[in-house]
């Protein structure tokens, strides 16, 4: 017989439920789980619009993993963090292109958007197991 | 010596495996724990030739910036789901962008049209999103 670690949702019985939404916990089931996390600093130059700079950090993984990141920056409409998927974000100052990873890397593509002064930006990345 | 919690996956000796993708679930691991999910949908125009955003926010009070995701659809094809927003460039150069930012306290959605065609283009965008207790500490 197969013992399984099981937490369900509050009313819910937890010995008969069989939808995976019914539990908090289930234990035959897979979980996202975070094998690194890390930050990098970043300075785009000023150079006008469209200005490209790609932001890089060590991942320490033996395997391509897949990547979540997130990019702090403060721009007129305050400090935010973003996702950097979307083309355009609120600010039109900073448009964000993409992050990815490589077998070594972690990468942040970031595009400003118009003529300002060098810009910080803080990146956080999270890498999940199951390789690519 | 350590103690820790582990599942392994179906086959895999719990005692012995030691790659994370061996296990469903091991204490070594942090994990995405959910805070709140919910949708909202920012509808909005544009005519010829501007281009126009409209706003929608939420509040999660969190007093940081938390992990996040959403998935963005579009209402003129409502069945694709986008992961973390989408720019969709359409006949005649009109575009529809969504995407969000997160604040310490509240969380916005963008829907931005660009009509570069004729007359007058409306949408509708509907976000999905999922705010986790994990805090990005950036």
């Amino acid at each position: 017989m197969t013992q399984v670690i099981k937490v369900s949702k509050a009313g819910i019985n937890v010995g008969t439920a069989t939808d995976p939404n019914s539990f908090i916990f289930d234990s035959t089931l897979n979980t996202f789980k975070i094998v690194a996390t890390g930050t990098v600093l970043g300075t785009i130059s000023a150079g006008g619009l469209g200005n490209t700079g790609t932001v890089s950090t060590a991942h320490g993984l033996s395997f391509i993993p897949p990547v979540v990141g997130f990019i702090r920056t403060t721009s007129s409409a305050g400090t935010t963090i973003l996702h950097p998927t979307a083309e355009e974000q609120i600010s039109a100052d900073h448009i964000f292109r993409s992050i990815w990873a490589d077998g070594t890397n972690v990468n942040f593509e970031i595009r400003v958007a118009s003529d300002i002064s060098g810009t910080v930006f803080n990146c956080r990345y999270y890498a999940f197991e199951v390789p690519l | 010596m350590g103690y820790k919690i582990a599942s392994s996956k179906a086959g895999v000796n719990v005692g012995t495996a030691t790659a994370p993708n061996d296990f469903n679930y091991s204490s070594d691991y942090n994990t995405l724990k959910y805070y709140t999910a919910g949708t909202i949908r920012v509808a909005g125009s544009a005519v010829f030739p501007n281009t126009n955003r409209y706003f929608g926010t939420i509040t999660h009070g969190l007093g940081y910036y938390p992990f996040f995701s959403f998935f963005a659809t579009d209402d003129s094809s409502a069945t694709n789901f986008y992961p973390y927003g989408f720019v969709a460039v359409g006949a005649g150069g009109l575009t529809r962008t969504a995407c969000a930012r997160m604040g310490t306290n509240t969380m916005r959605f963008m829907y931005k049209i660009t009509n570069a065609s004729s007359g007058t283009i409306s949408g509708t965008a509907t976000f999905y999103y999922k705010i986790y207790r994990n805090n990005t500490n950036l």
